[in-house]
């Protein structure tokens, strides 16, 4: 890669990574609504709106609005717009240069490419945090497992790599990510089912879900498509 | 070609739950609209906050959303994409709104770009990336409006080019060309920062 490109390449990547970390203000954002209170107070404000506007209302009697056009700008009006098109016309040059659209176009792919490497990056870190959760309670005595999902540093983790994973899903879809794809769904599934279990949890039941993680092999699959990931970044 | 685009732009609902929904909500069931709501309403928000970067904004455009949804949901033909007329509903409030604030909006800083301090060297990469961010953030504000919301749906929104392309009704080929357009000129507004941030 040349030095400019290479300059223009670093650029983007950082522009990307900028806007990475935009999301996440908007994620963290998220997290401290009610979302469940926002749509019951849409709703009550929706069907209250309704309710007065189909209340019976005295209608003002529509007056008509002509404009009238006086004569003397009505030709000054006229006269500017033929100049305006003979001056067009007289003064149109033919387009000059290589054609926009095929620059655009290896621009696009170039920016493409920088978006992949931004997915991937993306992808490695989902991995990461998800693998640290996972070994927290896959290392957890059984009959602790429970306080440790119901801690709230955790609680707040599960949220927040659940709602990642949400956003990443267009991404990886886009950039053909299938395995990727399809190893952060078992990932997700894991954690929604995490998340739902309460802090009564039985040891038996942390054991089976250890035993689980463990027979799936997913902190290893984690492991090998972190580093695939990682050893095929630009 | 709704049947077609429906189930990835709805997030995975069948097109004929989204338009059972849209059917009952029409009819004015609330449980419906309610349901409506939360299948999209934290789409809308991320758009809106992209805009606004502000909770309490992006939480009253939601609102006035739905509520502009709710109120025009008789005149909305069944043949046409759900989420794209949402989409086009949200953005077109979203920029009236971001054009009445933008005056009377402060940064935290009150800078433009040109005035942001150069990022140091020296610095930890924490503070590196909060630069980035706040440099990046001025800067998409300074984009033309076009190539600020695709830049936002598109990277905020997480967005696919053919998502966007259908929810602002234009061309794959007008996204990805206003998206090139969009980071060309971000690059131009960022190049003192991005040289010295490496």
């Amino acid at each position: 890669m040349c030095p400019d490109c290479r300059k223009e390449w670093e650029d983007a990547e950082k522009i990307l990574q900028g806007a990475a970390a935009l999301k996440e203000d908007v994620q963290a954002a998220m997290a401290t609504v009610d979302w469940e209170a926002l749509s019951e107070r849409i709703a009550d404000a929706a069907l209250s709106r309704r309710r007065t506007a189909s209340s019976p209302v005295r209608e003002r009697p529509l007056r008509p609005r002509v404009f009238v056009l006086k004569p003397l700008f009505a030709g000054a009006l006229g006269g500017l717009l033929i100049g305006a098109a003979v001056m067009y016309f007289a003064l149109r040059t033919p387009p000059s240069g290589p054609a926009p659209g095929s620059a655009i176009s290896a621009s696009s792919e170039f920016i493409d490419r920088a978006e992949l490497s931004a997915t991937k990056r993306e992808t490695i870190d989902y991995l990461d945090k998800s693998r640290a959760l996972l070994l927290d309670f896959v290392q957890a005595d059984p009959r602790e497992a429970g306080w440790i999902l119901q801690d709230e540093s955790s609680a707040r983790r599960t949220a927040g790599l659940l709602l990642k994973k949400r956003l990443m899903n267009t991404r990886l879809d886009d950039a053909a990510m299938a395995k990727a794809r399809n190893l952060c769904d078992q990932i997700e599934r894991m954690f929604v089912e995490l998340s739902l279990i309460s802090e009564e949890i039985s040891a038996e039941e942390a054991a089976r879900i250890q035993r689980y993680i463990e027979e799936k092999n997913l902190l290893l699959r984690i492991k090998l498509l972190r580093g695939e990931l990682a050893g095929s970044e630009v | 070609m709704s049947q077609e685009i429906l189930p990835r732009a709805a997030g995975g609902v069948p097109p004929d739950v989204l338009t059972g929904l849209v059917r009952a909500v029409r009819s004015g069931d609330r449980d419906a609209f309610v349901a409506l709501t939360r299948l999209y309403q934290q789409k809308i928000f991320i758009l809106a906050y992209s805009f606004f970067r502000n909770k309490e904004d992006a939480v009253d455009l939601v609102q006035e959303v739905f509520l502009r949804i709710f109120q025009k949901i008789d005149s909305f033909e069944e043949s046409r994409n759900f989420e794209a007329w949402m989409f086009q509903v949200a953005k077109n409030l979203c920029i009236d709104h971001y054009r009445r604030s933008r005056g009377r909006r402060t940064m935290e800083s009150g800078l433009r770009v040109e005035e942001l301090p150069l990022a140091d060297d020296r610095t930890p990469d924490a503070v590196r990336a909060s630069d980035l961010k706040a440099v990046l953030a001025r800067s998409v504000d300074r984009l033309a409006e076009r190539q600020r919301t695709i830049f936002l749906m598109r990277h905020v929104n997480q967005m696919g080019n053919e998502e966007i392309a259908r929810a602002l009704n234009i061309s794959t080929g007008t996204v990805k060309s206003l998206h090139f357009k969009a980071i060309r000129r971000l690059r131009a507004l960022m190049e003192p920062h991005l040289g010295c941030s490496t």
